[in-house]
């Protein structure tokens, strides 16, 4: 029994070490960028060659991933919709939940099986190497020049990646509504325009800065946490995937709710 | 952190001024190239410009016959250039100590401390101070 105690308080222990661990990294992030440290020129170069690693060479695949899972979806949404008889309600189903939900939902997580998995090996090899202890003993600190301009770059990219989904999907809604529907541009516009309050815009947004904040801001930390063991780095990647799995699923659920509140006042 | 590096560290800080290191325990950044891994700290430290520095660098590199290199990754250098490039970046580090630390580890083929002191002798560094930091127990090479 007493055995049962030790380990239950010693895994509790470690639990809030590693979240106390984990919001004094996120606020030393923060501050550093309501500091403007990102600013600093080497610090610059790795913000611009992440932008170009996290968006940039994603597009082309982005673009027709978006174009050809965005009109299947919106094709299978229209006919049910017109199957059982709720065309009324067409732009509330596009909008509220293609658009604001699909969108950066399937961006947050193609970022992340993608850029978040490699960020956290990255960051842990470095450990392991001890490349990031080489840059403390220079004076370089890791935060600035390591892990803000990736915590900045991919907020930057899940916004706009998302945002392009959410055009490529409204353009693919408009060619079936016309092609289903016989529905004019004007009046696809209007559906949609009317359907859509200042709020949900402001959470859409909202929800793709936190999604990237998430999901770079987790594996870095696991990266950094890593021993100095090789062993460590499948571990750290785990870790980090596991936390970015979680951070997805609850910032959605947290998005949801707040979205209902708001279009209820 | 190693006992010579914290020994290095804290003979630096009683002098009060900082300690650019040469050491095996301190690599270079594999995923930049030479010219990124010797710029790093002028351009992260320092407001000088990039081509003020890009020529303090270049003229540095052929002094030490690795222009050649400028652009490679560190996977791609051999001991000797690894360690005129450790160098290179220690240097960098204006208003310091440079410590090297055992630096018959990192070039492993060297019988004594001669290619060393030729290479800083290349380099013209009237009034740099340098610590080597295995010279107590390694007298016999120097």
């Amino acid at each position: 029994m007493r055995d049962f105690i030790e380990q239950l308080g010693s895994k509790a222990v470690s639990t809030f070490k590693n979240i106390s661990g984990f919001w004094a990294f996120c606020l030393k992030c923060l501050r550093e960028f309501l500091m403007g440290s990102f600013f600093n020129r080497a610090a610059f170069d790795i913000l611009v060659m992440q932008i170009f690693f996290t968006a940039y060479q994603l597009l082309n695949f982005f673009v027709v991933l978006s174009a050809v899972f965005g009109s299947i979806f919106i094709g299978i949404v229209f006919q049910t919709v017109k199957s059982i008889g709720l065309v009324q309600y067409l732009g509330n189903i596009i909008m509220g939940v293609v658009v604001l939900e699909f969108s950066p939902l399937i961006t947050v997580v193609l970022l992340a099986l993608r850029s978040s998995s490699a960020v956290n090996s990255e960051i842990a090899v470095m450990k392991v190497n001890r490349e990031i202890d080489a840059l403390e003993s220079f004076g370089i600190d890791p935060v600035i020049y390591l892990f803000l301009p990736r915590i900045i770059s991919f907020i930057i990219s899940v916004t706009i990646l998302s945002s392009l989904f959410a055009i490529i999907v409204l353009f693919s809604g408009f060619i079936f509504s016309s092609i289903i529907f016989e529905m004019s541009a004007g009046i696809f516009s209007e559906m949609i325009t009317k359907s859509i309050s200042v709020f949900d815009i402001i959470i859409f947004y909202m929800k793709t800065i936190v999604f990237g904040f998430f999901i770079s801001v987790i594996p870095l930390y696991n990266g950094w946490k890593t021993q100095y063991r090789s062993t460590d780095i499948p571990v750290s990647v785990l870790r980090g995937m596991m936390g970015v799995f979680m951070s997805i699923v609850l910032v959605e659920v947290v998005s949801l709710v707040a979205r209902f509140f708001l279009n209820s006042l | 952190m190693s006992e010579t590096e914290l020994k290095a560290r804290a003979a630096a800080i009683r002098a009060e001024q900082r300690a650019g290191f040469v050491s095996p325990d301190i690599p270079l950044l594999s995923n930049l190239s030479v010219y990124d891994n010797i710029s790093l700290v002028p351009r992260y430290l320092t407001t000088e410009k990039d081509d003020v520095i890009r020529a303090e660098i270049e003229k540095f590199l052929a002094l030490l016959e690795i222009s050649d290199s400028i652009n490679k990754k560190t996977f791609q250098l051999d001991s000797e250039t690894l360690f005129k490039v450790k160098l290179l970046r220690a240097l960098m580090l204006k208003d310091s100590v440079t410590v090297i630390d055992r630096p018959f580890v990192m070039l492993n083929t060297a019988a004594d401390i001669k290619p060393v002191v030729k290479m800083l002798d290349t380099l013209e560094l009237n009034d740099k101070k340098i610590i080597f930091f295995d010279f107590e127990w390694n007298k016999s090479k120097y």
